[in-house]
């Protein structure tokens, strides 16, 4: 009898063993499938972020606005300020407010510099916004789960699960799903060399009442408390975007404004300041490309350093300098295969807004480059890189050499020979003619830029890109622009 | 609340949990408090509606127990306890049919009927456990089981919760007992339980849910579909129903089972039926021996002749078609598969004859897919009027097989526009295929569960692990998508 009770007992406690057994190992399957299914590398926390984000002096944080603005690695190549952008696209002030409160608990920074345009944004989850994307690369903590539910409500549940929605990867997986997530090189920045040009379209403050968006206001005083809780300093900005005659976006941006006032702090209303350029700056109207973001940058950068006391790290911490002028190479690596492969003279002129990059250009005379309004852009964009033009390049042509190191865009011109810390720069003079056997740059010596048969060699604008740090020319382009012909 | 939703995934385990842990004279109600939990999940208050019933039929069983000197009083009990139930349910799914179909009627006859419309929402379920508490007042009349004293158990056995909304249909001599019992817990029993419900699952979501977004698609838009894409969905509908009403079956057998009852089988490989009556007897069985022993047999059954077995057949299956939906083309469906049985019925000799006379084997495999084969031609046939929005769609379907055809439209990729890209295309072929083969097994009295109850424990598992993983990763379920509810939730 006993031992009928301890071969029953016995077997009671290998059934138990094996039930979890079995579900410790279907557990450890699943979290394999769960990993393999993930979207691993479309944007999301940086690891960087996770993991080393103790080195952070300052977070940028709100809607698309400022993640086309601010560039963390120019901010470190310039200032030697350690930062991230963590905006998302449509992020209200709701997902501002959580995104930041869960990066908390990883950072601790001692600026965060936020984005108002999002108090525009309704509900707590904007239609085009997109916080799955950077919840999903948080590990479950209580205040993933609190932003989940609040954000959420009961569909919160699935959201902190994103094998939910990811499941159905199953044959769209790529290579990239298989290894881990890489860091962004970029830092939360996007980049377009785009424009669209839009003179005189900067907003007026005042387009008459609007409809206020309280729940946006409700989470803004949320970040600012959050923010005095853990001693960091504030910064509430509004970078410029294209007047959108919309009261409602102006009551939103204003109410903000009034609420950060109310509250003791100074916003930065960057539309204020003349940083940015609306016929040369912008992408798509209301977003920032390459060269806005430049400017922007720089502007943040000088005020942060000045006003907000943030310290150039370069001289303090070599080890740390040491990793972040890695990483910036990484980035020039970036910016360089996007010089190689941008299609266009004025997505060039965009992508030479630059302080790595200076640039040697030979462009000829008769071209509707010179004379038409459709191209006012397009001058308005050579004038955007230090170069003034005199309004006869249509008879001669525009010989110029554009020195942008350390931020500052002067030009010097051609036809005639210049000296340069690059060699010696001539041009072929083409106010007479374009010679199809002659170069069209001679640097110190060595020809560039000769042509075949696809250009019609009369229209052909060269740029020769210049590496301000190696001193090379790395790139030679070619743009075959409509004229007189 | 639905079986593939995650509010049943912490519902099922929570009730099991607490079952087994309850003092076993009070574990029933238990069950019957998640039982109605589960019902409201739906509508709070049409579980008013299904207590309703469950009164009546509980004391029509009562009055008849106490009746059975006087057979006449007993009839008016049976009467009484048909006429308010079918009363009850003709109000809630019939009412708004009959008075449209009055309407039309009369304006075919160039009179205006103004008659009122009533906005009813259906309650889950009504026509199953209103069939499946007739039958125990009809057990009860017949004599077949003792009338139950204990309300709160009789309420359990009407409305509990696994096969509560789309069956099986239980018999009270089956399931009355069961649930009246405490159960203890029982490791295989409940790993046989979760692994039907696994199969379930399986049946749901990656085969029904799949085929649905194809067969929606293309049924949706029939009017500018070709008659070869209407065929193949036709097809995959047929598969589609099957999986998910079987899917169903399973998980609430699978359920049941769990907590040590054991509900009637449902489904027994349909499509491998060799004939439309051969068909009847594997499909839907708990609803189509509901008809058989409550409407079947006391009109007569087969048993005054040819011609009124004939007509007795024809007014189950109208019924039976009505039953399914309050219109026209669900009573087309039955009664073209009452026909298909009547024809078959009076051709049978004839058809016998020929075979004899081309001396036509019909022991072979062969003969016995062909068989198979046309008799899954005559369901699909009939699964048109069953999927199409109303009768004009439905002969305007038809009409396509016939003279649309357009076979072409299948090729270069025109299957893949309907919501499934080739890879779930293919996939959904791969899991009928699968679907196919267990059949198959089954079929051949090789039950797959049997087969794998004998391997070792480390192959059990990976079966076990696979099927689990394709669920998740596979099955039509998640954020992307609304939880599809089961076909036969409507009913």
């Amino acid at each position: 009898m006993n031992e009928e009770k301890r071969n029953t007992a016995g077997q009671k406690w290998r059934k138990a063993v094996r039930f979890v057994l079995f579900w410790a190992v279907f557990a450890v399957l699943l979290l394999g499938a769960m990993f393999v299914l993930n979207k691993h590398h479309e944007k999301e926390l940086d690891p960087e972020l996770l993991h080393h984000g103790e080195e952070l002096q300052v977070l940028f944080s709100g809607s698309s606005h400022i993640f086309n603005s601010v560039s963390p690695m120019e901010l470190w190549n310039a200032f030697g300020i350690t930062s991230y952008n963590i905006a998302s696209g449509g992020e209200t002030m709701p997902v501002s407010y959580w995104h930041l409160r869960n990066l908390l608990d990883y950072t601790d920074p001692q600026v965060v510099v936020l984005d108002l345009y999002g108090t525009f944004f309704g509900g707590k989850v904007f239609i085009n916004g997109n916080p799955r994307v950077w919840m999903n690369s948080l590990p479950l903590t209580r205040n993933k789960v609190e932003a989940a539910m609040d954000l959420y409500g009961s569909d919160g549940i699935e959201i902190l699960f994103p094998f939910v929605y990811e499941h159905t990867r199953w044959n769209d997986l790529e290579p990239a799903d298989m290894s881990p997530t890489q860091p962004d090189p970029l830092r939360g920045f996007e980049r377009s060399d785009a424009v669209t040009s839009q003179p005189g379209c900067l907003p007026a403050r005042d387009l008459g009442a609007g409809a206020s968006n309280e729940l946006g206001l409700e989470y803004l005083q949320k970040i600012l408390d959050l923010c005095a809780e853990n001693g960091i300093q504030l910064v509430p900005v509004v970078i410029p975007y294209r007047t959108t005659q919309d009261p409602n976006v102006e009551q939103a941006v204003n109410d903000a404004l009034a609420l950060v006032e109310r509250s003791g702090i100074e916003p930065l209303d960057l539309r204020l300041y003349d940083v940015v350029d609306p016929e040369t700056d912008f992408y798509n109207g209301e977003h920032l490309n390459i060269s806005g973001a430049e400017k922007v940058t720089r502007w943040l950068g000088g005020w942060l350093q000045r006003e907000a006391g943030v310290e150039d790290l370069r001289e303090k911490d070599p080890a740390l300098t040491g990793k972040w002028n890695g990483q910036y190479d990484a980035y020039r690596r970036l910016k360089r295969s996007g010089l190689e492969e941008s299609v266009g003279l004025d997505r060039m002129l965009v992508r030479l807004r630059d302080a790595d990059y200076s640039c040697i250009l030979n462009i000829p005379p008769d071209l509707y480059l010179w004379t038409d309004d459709s191209y006012a852009y397009m001058r308005a964009l050579l004038e955007n890189l230090g170069i003034e033009l005199t309004g006869r390049e249509n008879e001669t042509g525009l010989y110029a050499v554009v020195d942008s190191r350390n931020g500052v865009f002067t030009a010097q011109y051609g036809p005639q020979p210049v000296q340069t810390d690059w060699g010696l720069v001539e041009w072929q003079d083409r106010s007479a003619g374009t010679d199809k056997d002659a170069p069209l740059f001679r640097i110190d010596g060595f020809d560039y830029a000769f042509y075949g048969d696809y250009v019609d060699y009369p229209r052909a604008a060269s740029v020769l890109i210049v590496e301000n740090v190696t001193g090379n020319i790395i790139s030679q382009r070619i743009y075959d622009l409509p004229g007189n012909f | 609340m639905l079986f593939n939703s995650l509010s049943f995934l912490i519902f099922f385990p929570l009730v099991c949990f607490v079952y087994f842990l309850l003092p076993a004279r009070i574990r029933y109600l238990w069950l019957l408090g998640a039982s109605y939990y589960f019902y409201m999940c739906w509508n709070a208050r049409y579980a008013l509606l299904m207590a309703l019933s469950t009164c009546i039929t509980y004391a029509s069983g009562l009055l008849i127990g106490r009746s059975r000197s006087d057979p006449r009083l007993c009839k008016i009990w049976v009467g009484l306890s048909f006429g308010s139930n079918l009363a009850i349910l003709f109000f809630f799914k019939y009412a708004n049919f009959v008075l449209e179909s009055l309407q039309k009627a009369a304006a075919l006859a160039h009179i205006q009927l103004n008659l009122p419309a009533f906005d009813i929402l259906l309650p889950v379920g009504i026509s199953f456990y209103t069939f499946q508490a007739l039958s125990y007042t009809m057990d009860v009349y017949r004599g077949e089981i003792e009338p139950e004293r204990n309300l709160l158990k009789y309420a359990l056995f009407v409305s509990f919760f696994p096969q509560l909304v789309a069956g099986p249909i239980e018999r009270s001599k089956n399931l009355l007992d069961q649930v009246a019992v405490p159960h203890r817990f029982d490791y295989d029993r409940a790993a046989a339980g979760l692994q039907m419900m696994l199969w379930g699952f399986m049946e749901k979501l990656i085969l029904a849910d799949r085929a649905a977004i194809f067969v929606d698609a293309v049924y949706g838009d029939w009017a500018n579909q070709s008659g070869a894409m209407l065929l193949l969905a036709t097809v995959l509908f047929a598969f589609q129903i099957y999986c998910d009403f079987g899917g169903y079956s399973h998980i609430a057998i699978g359920a049941a089972q769990v907590l040590g009852i054991r509900l009637m089988d449902n489904f027994r490989q349909p499509y491998f039926a060799t004939s439309v009556q051969d068909f009847w007897r594997r499909w839907h069985i708990s609803l189509s021996t509901w008809f058989r022993d409550y409407l079947y047999i006391p009109l007569g059954g087969n048993r005054k002749g040819r011609l009124r077995r004939d007509i007795n057949l024809m007014i189950t299956f109208v019924v039976s078609g009505l039953w399914h939906g309050a219109a026209w083309h669900y009573v087309a469906w039955g009664g073209l598969n009452g026909a298909f049985q009547v024809v078959g019925g009076r051709t049978r000799a004839l058809r016998q004859r020929v075979v004899s006379a081309l001396r036509i084997r019909t022991d072979t495999v062969s003969w016995k897919l062909l068989q198979r084969l046309v008799t899954f031609a005559l369901i699909c046939l009939t699964w048109v009027f069953f999927r199409a929005d109303g009768m004009a769609a439905s002969f305007g379907i038809l009409k396509k097989f016939v003279f649309d055809l357009r076979p072409g439209t299948l090729l270069g990729g025109g299957v893949c526009r309907y919501g499934l890209d080739m890879a779930n295309l293919q996939l959904l072929f791969v899991a009928i295929l699968v679907l196919l083969a267990v059949d198959w097994m089954h079929e051949r009295n090789l039950p797959i569960r049997d087969s794998l109850a004998r391997q070792n424990v480390l192959a059990r598992w990976v079966v076990c692990w696979a099927a689990m993983l394709c669920v998740l990763v596979f099955g039509v379920w998640g954020g992307e998508y609304n939880a599809a509810a089961f076909i036969y939730f409507q009913f």
